[in-house]
């Protein structure tokens, strides 16, 4: 079987039978457009008509459930344009979260600016710095202040994401422990930043939601 | 003759003026009229005003009531009292009637947790302030969700939810005729998974927030129509918490 993760930079493809993933970027756009899915979750889930749509959070929910066999969790699963958060306690559903408005867009952002500067994520160093912002726009704004002050493109780039790491733990829950799903669990700055405030971050891949899917057909839902 | 009110104003003020003038046609101006732009208002108040305010400014001069019964005070909110003078100003002969509603007797909630839809209990409860108590029996449900918080900007959102939500919150203070009433409006079933809604830049995000904190229940905080990802979130906790 079939199925893609529709993300709004990415999309992720799975194919059961073979266990072959694919990623192509959005921009991409003749690489995928004629794929026929026969289940898909993700922003864009709209433009493969004919397929069967999943909701994002079901399909994160499903698809932690399925790495994950311990009772008491919280995975957050960060893209290009939102942030989603599921629980489980005692092996069961307790509650999700979806930020689409405030710390929206932090993803995209980060690949934005390192694209824009011309910038190798190995190239930007650590630092406690940190730019408070609760979304992509707002950061860029505190980014600009900053290199306007003769302070490094590089620094100010790693504060942004330092920043952006704050928001996501906070919108986490100040957790102790967490798993880390999406896009960013491949950036390795960011994921440095995330390791500062959380005693414990798992890291997985970009490819959750579509174990997700995987699920729902090995249960013939 | 034409009346507009706002909020859930003394139903004896309502009955009075029904009696006064029978053949008069009455407008909730809370409730959005797709003919009637809200962004009327923002000529007259901040953007950063909850729509249902922006509503109530944009519906009056739109309308031009020639009587407004405007609910002020802890059953409404304190904008409402801030806008009043902006009507005043604007709608030189209407006369307008400010007006706390301190009702405590109890009519009780047969709309809010019955079995037909959300969109219905919601239209049916809206028509409460004017008519008075639902007089049809209505059969009960078992909730399998909930529903907290004011009557949503977009209905649409209510399309989403199973026939059996039951429904909490200010709303439930309003079928009950009493909506000064912070005890009823706090009340909810822990055992069912509610959403808690509250129009964004409305005080009541503080209490909408804090529940759905406190009871693992989805926070929704919205402005205006209601976009993809939130329906979304909403369908998603619905079903994970099996409640269709």
């Amino acid at each position: 079987m079939f199925l893609i993760d529709a993300g709004t930079s990415y999309i992720k493809t799975l194919d059961t039978s073979s266990g072959e993933k694919s990623i192509f970027p959005v921009t991409d756009r003749s690489s995928y457009i004629e794929l026929k899915p026969e289940i898909v979750t993700g922003h864009n889930a709209s433009l493969f008509k004919g397929s069967e749509k999943v909701s994002e959070l079901v399909a994160l929910a499903e698809g932690i459930r399925t790495i994950s066999k311990e009772a008491n969790f919280i995975v957050l699963d960060i893209g290009s344009r939102d942030m989603k958060l599921v629980s489980f306690y005692e092996n069961n559903f307790e509650r999700c979260d979806w930020n689409t408005s405030c710390g929206a867009m932090i993803g995209f952002t980060i690949e934005l600016m390192i694209k824009y500067f011309n910038k190798e994520l190995k190239n930007i160093p650590d630092t406690d710095k940190k730019l408070d912002i609760t979304c992509g726009l707002l950061g860029i704004t505190k980014f600009f202040d900053g290199i306007s002050k003769q302070e490094t493109i590089e620094e100010n780039l790693s504060a942004l994401m330092n920043g952006m790491a704050h928001y996501a733990w906070h919108f986490s829950g100040k957790p102790d422990r967490l798993y880390l799903s999406g896009g960013l669990t491949q950036n390795d700055v960011f994921t440095k930043h995330m390791k500062k405030l959380i005693k414990e971050l798992i890291i997985l891949d970009r490819f959750t939601l579509l174990e997700g899917l995987k699920f729902r057909v090995s249960k013939g839902l | 003759m034409k009346i507009g009110f706002t909020g859930v104003p003394p139903y004896k003020i309502i009955e009075k003026y029904k009696n006064l003038y029978p053949n008069a046609e009455w407008t909730d101006l809370d409730v959005p009229i797709r003919s009637i732009s809200r962004s009327i208002a923002v000529d007259y108040i901040p953007e950063t005003t909850c729509s249902i305010i922006q509503t109530i400014i944009s519906n009056s001069i739109s309308l031009h009531p020639d009587l407004i019964i405007a609910s002020v005070g802890k059953g409404k909110c304190d904008s409402m009292s801030f806008i009043i003078p902006i009507i005043r100003r604007t709608l030189k002969d209407a006369k307008i009637i400010e007006i706390e509603n301190h009702e405590q007797m109890s009519r009780g909630n047969p709309i809010c947790t019955s079995d037909i839809p959300l969109i219905e209990k919601f239209n049916l409860i809206t028509d409460t302030v004017t008519n008075g108590p639902i007089k049809k029996e209505l059969k009960i449900s078992k909730a399998t969700a909930g529903y907290w918080g004011v009557p949503p900007y977009d209905y649409s959102l209510l399309e989403l939810f199973p026939n059996n939500t039951h429904i909490f919150g200010w709303t439930r203070c309003m079928e009950n005729g009493t909506p000064n009433n912070l005890e009823l409006e706090l009340y909810i079933d822990h055992k069912i998974p509610t959403v808690f809604y509250s129009q964004a830049f409305c005080a009541k995000n503080i209490l909408a927030k804090e529940l759905a904190k406190n009871n693992k229940g989805l926070y929704v905080e919205v402005d205006g129509p209601i976009d993809n990802s939130t329906k979304e979130k909403i369908k998603a906790f619905l079903e994970l918490n099996n409640c269709f």
